[in-house]
């Protein structure tokens, strides 16, 4: 998750946009699908992990105790991510969408709305700094690995 | 490797440059020990089932890694050289060079030089070798099933040019520089065409075949599967060979490509795909309709929150309710349908289980790559977990949903959720934030995942690493906020039953009445389940006892992952579905040993070559062939156990039209009566009409109306009001659902319906090849000395509500309509129709 510019970060908050003008086109149509599924599946969770990914990367994660595939750690960080742009997705649309019929607001319009509108300031938002996660111990990142 | 190339170049410069030998003997040194090791570990791999080379260049495998230290090596040697040769520039002076120039003659540079001079002619027909695999890289097709072999060599060759080009010179052997010019420009070149060599095709379609072949297979036995007469074997019969042979090829397949662990990763991604897809959509494919009267219950709950557009947590829908107390999925769903615009959650459900299962692998690939860099392991494990995964919690439900975010959940915390320490409480602070939403998630959709969730959290800190209770308090702050308010009318009245089965472990894991399998197609079903859960125990017990004690240190936390679930069965019945609830979150970790049973053991990082644990391809019978035929074993169970009891869940377009038009005559107040809840829209426009099955009543009611059908059903439905109308249907689904689990024969529900299309109480309606439904036309007068059943129903239903029992005949039918399924499991000691499509 490097540092972009706002046109760029707001790329997601648009392709909410272009999900709810999907909805404009006819009932069931492909292209009224596509653009609705794969924001409601994507869009919230990457402009969430656009905020704390430098925070997040900073860090070494638990791994196995074999260390002969190079890129390994690097794969499973971006499984990680990867899931969790999809997981908080998901998410985000179950949560909002509850809150909605909770307080009988409910309908596919405002879910995806609101959706929009949060990934629209999460866009804006500065990121986290790295230094959050940033170990002030001399301690390693994840307990010694034994084989 | 594009900056070895450049580095190359520099150093081909910068040899053009030297005058002296100066500061190279160490780095010869180095060359000549990491030669050895370079040519030790091309003979290893060597030995090692071919690759493509330009699956080497992948940055996703690390079949690289040999190339890549290899000119890591001679790229750092090259550089040495380049300072030396350039170390007059920074002001060594001539003295100094000429000192070390002294020191390079050492008597181990000679006799290297020498060594390498009595080479040179084999080293020429080398470079030859190397020229010629240069010019026939583009050409992989002629390159062969050796083509990986050779760009090694290309490799391997061009390198050792280098380094016997700086030994002459250092050594003074070297007759001209035009010499070692030409050696360096092959060298580049030999580089440059192993960089670029292409992957050969004829090797790339050796290792894709199997799942061509399988899908290719899958797709013809997809078209030629006729599913319109399902036998009580379901699916299995009526898949024809093509499938099963494609299947197998596709598991063959997966294990040769996966047999080698540094093959890439992109190859077992592909063959799981292969797998997912035969596995999950090909019920899609085969039926018109979607599968399982859950499913099509949880589109009716769509609807409902569709239509009503808040929800409705008391009594006004009677148990139903409980689905507006974790209306979580229900109303992300609610809102994809209108954002769709699809007329209902019907038209892509029957997908949904592929949905579900591809929302698992992410989270269970992380779960696995935190306890081992062996890819076989990692990917054996995902192949056992999808095919032991026969339970059944894939289909459109919210437990489904909860599931992944469940493992996602454990897979991050896995990861991240160490135990505090000075400057890691912040960082877990991102992290725990990150999976508050997921916690939430999983706490509005699903009330047994959060319990699942707390317990495999609560395993965890049982070991020091994961010894921070950060998420595990957030989780029971979540879920108790969530269930002393919102579903706080469901938990009134399901802690009592919850109190009473608590401790009863032998009652909790008991199948409920109408689960019991009858006949011989569900028998087997039932029994290909058994295996096959069986055996992913029995091999992950093989596997713990083989890994030894490296296994259990390395994996501990999944261990107890494995453990924790079955204490659930201490607490709840779960509505008679406990045991395969905790199957199935068991089965993540349970695959992990599964897999380790079939791979050889892991040794200490010590006692591995290099030190790193780098693993090497399995061959012989026991690695090589064992573990295909166990996978393909399984992979086989899998069909049986998964899709044998088809009859009972799939309904045809006829049957879901039949009831589609009943309820589309039926005022709202109506009661539609029938044998059993299992066809399709049982539960549509639930908020507006009464459901009543007869087969969920006692025993002496249920012989009752087999006695006298017409006259004991007649006086059940007398008590709806108009404008309601009440309507007997009967369809194949509950003829299917009756038969496979010992409640009535077919003779008797045929009994039934010829009684009823007999009696001049009721009026047929509706017919076709999947069903019948009746009307009401009067009520005969009720026995004086037994009330009927809409009245003791009623009775039941007003005395929780404190309502007029001549009030609540609609209300009656409804609290009974709803006392199964997930968001009601529990509450009930009734068992009928909690079973699943499990035996």
């Amino acid at each position: 998750m490097k540092h972009r510019p706002l046109a760029i970060r707001l790329l997601t908050p648009a392709a909410g946009l272009v999900a709810m003008g999907a909805t404009a086109l006819p009932a069931a149509s492909p292209l009224r699908i596509a653009p609705v599924a794969l924001f409601l599946a994507a869009g919230p969770g990457f402009a969430a992990l656009r905020i704390a990914g430098p925070a997040l990367n900073r860090n070494r994660a638990v791994g196995p105790a074999e260390n002969w595939d190079r890129n390994f750690e690097r794969d499973s960080d971006r499984i990680e991510q990867f899931l969790l742009i999809i997981l908080l997705s998901l998410s985000a649309s179950v949560i909002v969408a509850t809150a909605l019929i909770a307080v009988e607001l409910f309908s596919g319009l405002a879910v995806l709305g609101l959706l929009t509108l949060a990934t629209m300031i999460a866009a804006c938002c500065p990121q986290l700094p790295s230094t959050i996660g940033k170990h002030r111990s001399a301690r390693a990142p994840s307990p010694p690995r034994k084989g | 490797m594009a900056l070895s190339v450049v580095d190359l170049r520099k150093a081909q410069r910068a040899s053009g440059e030297r005058t002296d030998g100066s500061g190279s003997s160490g780095s010869r040194a180095e060359g000549n020990e990491n030669s050895g090791a370079d040519e030790s570990h091309e003979s290893e791999e060597a030995s090692a089932e071919q690759r493509p080379p330009g699956e080497r260049a992948d940055e996703e495998s690390s079949a690289e890694r040999p190339n890549e230290s290899t000119m890591a090596l001679s790229v750092a040697e090259l550089r040495r050289s380049q300072r030396a040769a350039s170390g007059p520039a920074d002001g060594e002076g001539p003295r100094e060079r000429l000192n070390e120039s002294t020191m390079a003659l050492s008597v181990a540079d000679l006799r290297e030089a020498q060594k390498a001079a009595q080479e040179a002619a084999r080293r020429k027909a080398a470079r030859n070798a190397a020229e010629h695999t240069a010019k026939t890289a583009p050409k992989p097709a002629e390159s062969g099933p050796t083509g990986e072999s050779t760009n090694e060599s290309t490799m391997a060759l061009a390198v050792a040019d280098l380094r016997m080009a700086e030994a002459r010179r250092a050594a003074g052997l070297t007759d001209s520089g035009l010499d070692d010019q030409a050696t360096m420009n092959l060298s580049v070149a030999g580089l440059r065409a192993a960089v670029t060599e292409r992957v050969p095709w004829p090797y790339l379609l050796r290792l894709a075949a199997p799942l061509i072949v399988g899908l290719v297979l899958w797709l013809v036995a997809v078209a030629l599967t006729d599913a319109s007469n399902l036998t009580d074997y379901g699916l299995v019969p009526k898949l024809p060979i093509v499938f099963w042979v494609g299947l197998a090829a596709l598991t063959v397949g997966f294990w040769i490509v996966v047999r080698d662990p540094q093959r890439s990763n992109w190859w077992p991604f592909a063959y799981t795909m292969g797998l997912l897809l035969m596995e999950r959509a090909t019920q899609a494919m085969v039926y018109p309709t979607p599968l399982y009267a859950w499913a099509w219950k949880h589109d009716a709950v769509i609807d409902h929150l569709i239509d009503a557009g808040r929800l409705q947590r008391g009594a006004e829908l009677g148990d139903m309710a409980v689905y507006d107390q974790w209306p979580g999925f229900f109303t992300a769903q609610a809102a994809l349908v209108e954002l769709t615009g699809a007329e209902t959650a019907a038209s892509f459900m029957a997908w949904w289980p592929l949905f579900s299962s591809l929302l698992l692998l992410g989270p269970l690939l992380l779960i696995y790559r935190t306890f081992t860099q062996d890819r076989r392991l990692i990917w054996t494990a995902v192949w056992i977990f999808y095919v032991a995964n026969w339970v059944g919690q894939d289909y459109y439900s919210p437990q489904s949903l909860a599931f992944a975010l469940h493992l996602g959940v454990i897979a991050v915390a896995l990861r991240r959720a160490e135990r505090r320490a000075p400057g890691r409480r912040s960082r877990q602070m991102v992290w725990t934030a990150l999976l508050v939403p997921l916690i939430a998630g999983i706490v509005i959709a699903h009330q047994l995942t959060p319990v699942m969730l707390a317990v495999s959290l609560g395993s965890l800190l049982l070991m020091r690493r994961y010894r921070d209770w950060t998420l595990l308090i957030i989780l029971m702050l979540v879920f108790l906020s969530w269930n002393l308010t919102a579903s706080l009318p469901f938990l009134k009245e399901a802690v009592p039953d919850m109190i009473n089965s608590f401790g009863k472990v032998a009652d909790n894991l008991e199948r409920g009445y109408g689960a019991k399998p009858t006949g011989t197609g569900a028998l087997v079903a039932s029994w290909a389940a058994r295996i096959l859960s069986a055996a992913v125990v029995l091999l992950a017990a093989i596997g713990l006892v083989r890994g030894g004690k490296l296994l259990r240190h390395r994996a501990r936390p999944l261990l107890l992952l494995a453990g924790m679930p079955p204490l659930l069965a201490i607490a709840n019945g779960y509505g008679s579905e406990m045991i395969f609830r905790v199957l199935m979150f068991m089965l993540p970790a349970l695959c992990f040993f599964a897999a380790a049973a079939l791979l050889p053991v892991a040794r200490p990082l010590a006692a591995e070559p290099g030190g790193k644990g780098r693993p090497t391809t399995v061959k012989g019978f026991r690695y090589g062939v064992v573990p295909a035929v166990v996978l393909v074993m399984l992979t086989a169970l899998f069909v049986p156990s998964y899709s044998g009891k088809d009859r009972l869940s799939y309904f045809p377009p006829e049957e879901v039209a039949l009831v589609q038009k009943l309820f589309d005559q039926a005022p709202k107040g109506s009661l539609v009566v029938a044998a059993h809840r299992n066809y399709p829209l049982a539960y549509d426009s639930y908020w507006d009409v009464g459901h009543y099955w007869f087969l969920d009543d006692a025993k002496t009611h249920v012989d009752a109306i087999v006695k006298d059908p017409a006259g004991t059903l007649a006086s059940d439905m007398g008590g709806v009001e108009p404008p309601g109308k009440a309507y007997l249907l009967l369809t194949q689904g509950q003829m299917a659902n009756s038969e496979m689990n010992g409640m009535l024969t077919g003779d008797d529900l045929r009994n039934i319906e010829r009684s009823v299309a007999a009696s001049p109480l009721f009026k047929e309606l509706a017919r076709n090849s999947a069903g019948v439904f009746f009307e009401l036309k009067r009520t005969p007068a009720p026995p004086a000395a037994k009330p009927a059943a809409k009245d003791r129903k009623a009775e039941t239903g007003a005395k929780g509500r404190g309502e007029e029992p001549a009030k609540s005949a609609e209300n009656a039918a409804k609290a009974k309509n709803t006392e199964t399924d997930d968001s009601a499991a529990g509450s009930s000691g009734t068992a009928v129709g909690l079973m699943r499509r499990t035996s």
